[in-house]
């Protein structure tokens, strides 16, 4: 699939090694690298079904499925983190900003909440790293402690990269709280709720919000592959033995059977965050279960 | 903003063709109503400034010959390092290159590999979304599948493993991101093709026997381009951010060329006794990847208001139950 | 009884002959001293412990070294199921000195790395034709799981190093390092504690091969026979618990974050007043990839000693930021590193096979430029191998013309015999280029634009870079920054191995391997010095198949109340054991 040679790179490391072209050869056997493609394949389909989730990293001999234990939960907690703390933040700034529609506070919402978008997070994040320690000789711990066992540590180690991925996150969440505030507020209903003489306040959340929350959280979905994305170079910044750290490393080494399974884990992944996000459309937008005209109601409209 | 010609040439051209399609008519007098720089400036200051600054970049990026003082690519260790003054306006890099000049340089490479995978992506991305809608049954299934599965990868990730595939070189910059575009902007085509395709024009061109690829190109395209670029400009500002983050990792645009990604990832290692080197570029890349997100929104809230793309679900099934909420 | 001690009398008396082979640095003229117009940057090497700096008057007593955990930084996870026969990554030998120890059955000295000490064998007696070298071993070495080290261990060690494994269809790659022991033609267990190895040719300086730091046994039979008897071919260090025999025994690993060790209480090795090693209850290695996140974590106290490899190793410019956070409570240790270069594939045609073309290059290239620009302003210009080297030829600088006109003039040379050769008006050539480190090529590309060349930089990330270098398909590639403190050790990239992937420089040159076959026949260490500056000047300026453009001085940041430190002077893969480190707080 790729090209590039994983056996010289585990034989240097990446530095140097002087090996003779019978070790690179009977190396690259052992490792089964000698055997047809689709045999190779075939060997990591039938480890994917056999419970043996992809086999064996072929760089440090590792079976995946232990890689995937432990370097899953990081980055579960490090979305959950960033997902939950830009819905916090990013839902009600998107409501003031609809609500200001194009007066300051509405401008001044997206010129915070856009920059998280077009700054570079690695960049941001050494600079924000340097600033802590110019100003305040203060660095983040260095190894990563889960918060089952020291929770204090755990999270002044992941606070800077959910900030940052939430912050990413949030420029897509506020715009489309706004979009739907906007669009919502026009409706009969939030027509007839004014007529009714409900306070602009009552109406915002109670109605409009309640109904912006179904694009609200596609967005959630659809975003998954960006929040990922920013957590490969934060990841390793950070010192975080995640996913995406381990999915650039493999990648770079040509590790086959770990870039495979692990992007297969993420396509799986992203399909059932989906999954659950359609379920889930039905308990915050009941006319979806009640009537099989509307099943999918948003959609294509 | 190169974006926005880029909507009116195509506009043009399409009304050329189709004049007679009322719906085009109606969508070019929403453009230059809602284009109309008065009211702009008006309702939407921020889109003017920044615009202002896009033209500026595209500008300076153009004209870069005349602009930069130094060639980029010529070294001069003697004079490394050296902070903005007179002789260096935005000071000197570790081989004594001149930083303005290399992020004007910069901005073609960063500019070019973003604008043109923005632009290869959509052209694909619309043409198989607007497709599979079409088509439908099970062409639409198996296309659906295959982009749910590249939706699944990260972006970057896809990225990473092209460039890797396909070494090191602009072109693999631009095509991986280009690729990783696709099945967003194809979901997205997909959706608003979906809509159209019911139309009363699009059944009337169906029933007098034209061919589906023309019915594809000539009545589906040309009313779902623009919600469609104007979510490509926002991606424009995506590409350019994976960029920098390929040049992070070692697989941007090959040096010694200036990028803006690359000037990053090079100069980190000199952030604090000569934070110039990063400062500068940081600064290039951020405004413009800024104003491409800015212009993106304002585009997506003139042809889109309703954020289309996020209404649909994610396993849509081409029901157009609520289409008469529209 | 009289045979016996007879017996070991003759080993002492080779013993003592044997270490006199390799000279001690001392008896090498210093460099200053021979060339007053040696204008290379004053490089303040300190050989061995940091001690020596801080004044040693005051040594404090044991119960004030023992205890404390060490941090330092590791640069990535270890490869290759930590198996030290797979690679010389220095990722995992930066942790295996600790788990394995700093050698096998010797070791290079504390003191002096360019000489061979007793490891794991207490001596060691060669034949008289120099191809038996029987080793006895140490009886008080215990693995980590306190099984007694025994010859059989040995002998697996080197079998498993030399052949591999092969059962069926299943095979297990012999160690990257089998060409440096392919002579090895047996090994045999001599009871109780002996073991004798049988090599195909004479080589008197065998046990300087074998003591490369990177041969680490961390392969213990009792555990690793079963499972290969199981059908487990591949088994490594790490599937069987890291047990190994240095002086930390393995504890904890968290891939992607830490790997941390504790104190073997029954280590073997003593300092010299008596007392058990190590001082240090455990170390902490944790594993910081991006080097800006090591230079702040060390300068918020996070970390006691920086990582090793290149990219982590310091540069003046980040140096400037350790000592304003931290002042002198930071100590830069020095280790002479590796070479950059330019180093031509004579097979491909193209204008670099004409020689002159390869001379003007040599002499255009402005090697001192290199320095600040491309190794971070800590190096120094050099044809080879380190100063502090015994077999580095002091007065290279001076004596084959290598650098001495100044620039003009060699410049103006180096335009004449490009004229000379039909190229005045430039040529285009090819030049392989590692992501990882650009910087020397986009100064090889400015260098030479100035002859009219222009340089075609191949970009080729980590996992493409090992396939391109190896092939025959380049003009020209960098070598890489490798360290072969001997010289026989730089048979293998700079002599005629077209066919070998490793060679830096691809050339069909059988003058080459003639002086090769000298160096290994010499039976004086004055006698390989003066092949070895033979051979120099022959690959270096009167071919230049190889152009050596400048060498890193590798920068280690460490607090300075880390003590006992060995640095080496050379090969940052020595001394990694840390068994003599205490801290001083």
């Amino acid at each position: 699939m790729l090209p590039g040679d994983i056996v010289s790179w585990i034989l240097s490391g990446g530095g140097e090694a002087v090996h003779s072209a019978e070790v690179r050869e009977a190396l690259r056997q052992e490792l089964g690298l000698n055997d047809h493609l689709v045999v190779q394949y075939g060997r990591w389909l039938w480890s994917m079904v056999n419970g043996e989730f992809g086999g064996r990293s072929l760089v440090n001999g590792q079976p995946i499925a232990a890689i995937v234990a432990r370097q899953f939960p990081v980055t579960l907690l490090l979305v959950t983190y960033a997902v939950a703390l830009s819905v916090i933040v990013s839902v009600p700034l998107g409501v003031l900003a609809a609500w200001k529609r194009n007066r300051w506070q509405d401008y001044l919402v997206r010129l915070i909440t856009i920059p998280g978008q077009a700054l570079p997070n690695f960049w941001s994040a050494l600079l924000i790293l340097l600033g802590l320690v110019i100003i305040f000789r203060w660095s983040p711990p260095i190894v990563y402690t889960s918060p089952w066992e020291d929770i204090l540590t755990h999270f002044q180690i992941i606070f800077l990269p959910v900030l940052l991925l939430a912050w990413e996150h949030s420029s897509h969440i506020v715009r489309v709280t706004r979009a739907y505030i906007l669009e919502v507020i026009h409706k009969n209903y939030i027509l007839s709720a004014r007529a009714k003489g409900l306070s602009q306040r009552h109406i915002l959340l109670r109605h409009a919000l309640r109904n912006a929350l179904v694009p609200i959280v596609t967005i959630l979905g659809l975003q998954l592959g960006w929040l990922l994305s920013g957590t490969l170079i934060l990841e390793s910044i950070f010192g975080l033995p995640g996913l995406g750290g381990g999915l650039v490393q493999a990648a770079l080494v040509r590790d086959y059977t770990v870039i495979q399974s692990l992007a297969t884990l993420l396509v799986f992944i992203m399909l059932s965050v989906n999954l659950i996000i359609d379920l889930i459309y039905g308990v915050i937008d009941p006319r979806i279960l009640l009537s099989p005209q509307l099943t999918r109601p948003y959609t294509g409209s | 903003m190169i974006c926005a010609i880029i909507v009116v040439v195509n506009l043009k051209n399409i009304e050329n063709s189709f004049s007679r399609t009322i719906r085009l008519q109606n969508s070019l007098y929403r453009i230059g109503a809602k284009l109309g720089l008065r009211r702009l400036a008006k309702t939407r200051p921020l889109v003017i400034l920044f615009g202002a600054i896009l033209i500026t970049i595209v500008f300076l990026t153009i004209f870069a010959d005349f602009v930069s003082p130094y060639n980029p690519l010529v070294q001069d260790i003697s004079s490394r390092l050296e902070s903005p003054g007179q002789e260096f306006l935005f000071g000197s890099d570790n081989f004594g290159r001149d930083v303005f000049s290399r992020v004007i340089y910069g901005s073609r490479s960063s500019l070019y590999i973003a604008i043109t995978s923005v632009i290869i992506g959509t052209i694909l991305g619309t043409i198989i979304g607007t497709f599979s809608a079409y088509r439908g049954g099970w062409v639409d299934q198996v296309s659906q599948r295959g982009i749910d599965t590249l939706l699944g990868f990260p972006s970057l990730v896809l990225a990473i493993i092209l460039v890797v595939t396909l070494g090191s070189s602009t072109q693999a910059v631009t095509i991986a991101i280009a690729v990783a575009l696709i099945p967003q902007v194809a979901r997205l085509s997909r959706a608003h093709a979906l809509s159209i395709k019911e139309e009363d024009f699009v059944i009337a061109a169906r029933s007098i026997g034209a061919q589906p690829m023309s019915i594809i190109f000539k009545h589906i395209i040309p009313h779902t381009f623009g919600p469609i670029v104007a979510y490509a400009a926002g991606y424009v500002s995506v590409a350019i951010v994976v960029e920098s983050a390929l040049s992070f990792i070692g697989l941007g645009v090959p040096p010694p060329y200036p990028s803006w990604g690359g000037m990053l990832q090079e100069g980190r290692l000199y952030m604090e006794v000569a934070p110039w080197v990063t400062i500068f570029p940081g600064i290039a890349l951020s405004v413009t990847a800024f104003s491409f997100a800015l212009l993106g929104d304002a585009l997506r809230d003139i042809f889109d208001p309703r954020d289309r793309f996020y209404n649909g679900s994610f396993f849509p099934s081409g029901n157009k139950s609520d289409l008469k909420e529209m | 009884m009289i045979l016996g001690f007879s017996a070991i009398l003759v080993m002492g008396l080779i013993l003592d002959y044997y270490n006199q082979v390799p000279t001690p640095i001392s008896n090498i003229p210093d460099l200053e001293s021979i060339d007053p117009n040696n204008q290379e940057k004053d490089v303040d090497i300190s050989p061995s412990f940091q001690d020596d700096q801080g004044g040693d008057l005051d040594d404090p007593s044991i119960q004030q070294k023992r205890g404390g955990i060490l941090v330092l930084a590791n640069r990535g996870d270890p490869p290759a199921g930590f198996d030290t026969m797979r690679t010389s990554s220095i990722a995992l030998h930066h942790v295996a000195g600790a788990l394995f120890g700093p050698g096998n059955l010797v070791m290079r000295c504390r003191e002096n790395m360019y000489l061979v000490c007793p490891y794991l064998a207490r001596s060691w007696l060669p034949n008289p034709s120099f191809t038996e070298w029987t080793f006895t071993l140490r009886n008080d070495v215990f693995w980590h799981d306190n099984t007694q080290f025994t010859p059989n261990d040995v002998k697996f060690w080197l079998n498993l190093s030399i052949s591999g494994l092969k059962v069926g269809d299943k095979i297990r790659a012999p160690a990257y390092f089998e060409g440096d022991l392919g002579e090895i033609e047996k090994v045999e267990v001599i009871p109780p504690v002996q073991v004798k190895i049988t090599l195909k040719n004479p080589n008197r300086f065998f046990p300087d091969i074998l003591a490369n730091p990177r041969l680490k046994i961390a392969h213990p039979r009792h555990l690793m026979e079963p499972r290969i008897n199981d059908g487990d071919l591949s088994v490594s260090p790490l599937d069987v618990g890291l047990i190994g025999l240095g002086p930390f025994k393995f504890d904890n690993y968290e891939p992607g974050s830490i790997m941390q060790v504790l104190r073997f209480d029954n280590y073997f090795e003593h300092d010299a007043g008596g007392d058990q090693l190590p001082y240090l209850d455990g170390i902490d290695y944790v594993i910081i990839s991006d080097p800006v996140a090591m230079d702040i974590a060390f300068r918020t106290g996070r970390l006691d000693g920086g990582a090793r490899g290149f990219g982590h190793y310091l540069s003046e410019e980040r140096v400037v930021g350790y000592t304003r956070d931290l002042e002198d409570n930071v100590h830069f240790s020095q280790i002479e590193g590796g070479t950059i270069r330019l180093a031509f594939n004579v097979l491909k045609s193209g204008p670099w096979q004409d020689m002159r073309v390869r001379r003007a290059i040599a002499l255009w290239i402005d090697k001192e430029s290199a320095i600040p620009a491309v190794l971070g302003g800590f190096g120094w210009t050099t044809p080879d191998i380190s100063p502090n080297n015994p077999f580095k030829d002091k007065r290279f600088v001076v004596w084959p013309k290598f650098d001495l006109a100044p620039l003009d003039e060699r410049r103006d040379e180096a335009k004449k015999l490009m004229a000379g050769a039909g190229y005045s008006n430039g040529f285009s050539m090819g030049h392989l280029c590692r992501a990882r480190h650009t910087q020397a090529c986009q100064f090889l590309k400015d260098q030479l634009v100035g002859l009219g060349i222009d340089l075609q930089l191949h970009i080729i990330d980590e996992g493409e870079w090992n396939r391109a270098r190896v092939s025959l398909d380049f003009d020209t590639q960098p070598g890489a920054l490798s360290v072969l403190p001997i010289p026989e050790g730089t048979e293998g990239v700079y002599g005629r191995f077209s066919l070998s992937p490793d060679a830096y420089s691809k050339h069909e040159d059988e003058e080459v391997d003639r002086f090769y076959r000298l160096l290994r026949d010499a039976t004086t260490t004055e006698r390989r010095i003066d092949i070895w500056r033979q051979l120099q000047k022959y690959l270096f300026v009167e071919q230049t198949y190889i152009i050596p453009i400048a060498e890193a001085t590798y920068v280690v940041p460490y607090r300075t109340y880390v003590r006992g430190l060995v640095i080496p002077s050379e090969d940052g893969h020595t001394n990694t054991d840390f068994a003599t480190v205490w801290l001083d707080k």
